[in-house]
């Protein structure tokens, strides 16, 4: 599963730190999620989703393999 | 008391009591080289793993200060993972300790605290490993 928070946090001005106060994770996790490391549970997708304002099918983009 | 120092406080209680207890036995022949390098070993990882203890106790107290969250759904499945990885690995550690015990004339006080400070540095490393390389695919 790949994701698009990087490119939509640079979108909307927000540091790693920011993202991770308004989801409350810590900011090793929104690493961690950047370079793919975790798959998130469906909340904190949702939650990151509604932080970016879109869909969460426009952050985390879902692959058969 | 802030509630973060508690982990580091039951860390340190049980690695100086453990410490102690091995200092003041008098049944351990510190006249064996063996023995003495033990004791040397066994300081040094006791401070390494006080050293750590502390610097993660310090950090979760700066992520509160700063209001981030301390533990999250990743830190609490790491936190699992690795009591998971670290409940195994201890069978083994302490299978293996019993097998040295057994063909070598070790004092009984050294290998249980060799049994405390290994599932100690055990645990630490399998929560190194899983923080680095993140949980992925599950």
């Amino acid at each position: 599963m790949n994701n698009r928070i990087k490119e939509l946090r640079a979108k909307y001005n927000l540091t790693q730190n920011d993202l991770a106060r308004i989801v409350n994770v810590r900011r090793e996790t929104i690493v961690f999620l950047e370079k793919g490391k975790y798959n998130p549970s469906l909340k904190l997708a949702y939650d990151i989703a509604r932080a970016m304002k879109v869909k969460i099918e426009d952050v985390f983009l879902f692959s058969d393999d | 008391m802030k509630i973060v120092f508690i982990p580091v406080f039951i860390l340190s209680a049980v690695l100086m009591i453990s410490g102690i207890l091995i200092f003041q036995s008098e049944t351990i022949d510190r006249t064996t080289s063996l023995n003495f390098i033990s004791e040397i070993i066994h300081v040094t990882t006791i401070i390494v793993l006080l050293i750590i203890g502390i610097y993660f106790g310090r950090k979760r107290l700066n992520m509160e200060k700063e209001g981030l969250a301390k533990d999250d759904e990743l830190s609490q499945r790491i936190l699992h993972k690795t009591g998971f990885y670290t409940f195994y690995s201890s069978l083994l550690f302490w299978l293996l300790l019993l097998y040295i015990k057994m063909k070598s004339s070790l004092n009984t006080e050294l290998v249980f605290s060799y049994g405390f400070i290994g599932m100690s540095l055990i645990f630490i490393i399998i929560f190194f490993i899983f923080n680095k390389t993140g949980l992925k695919n599950e």
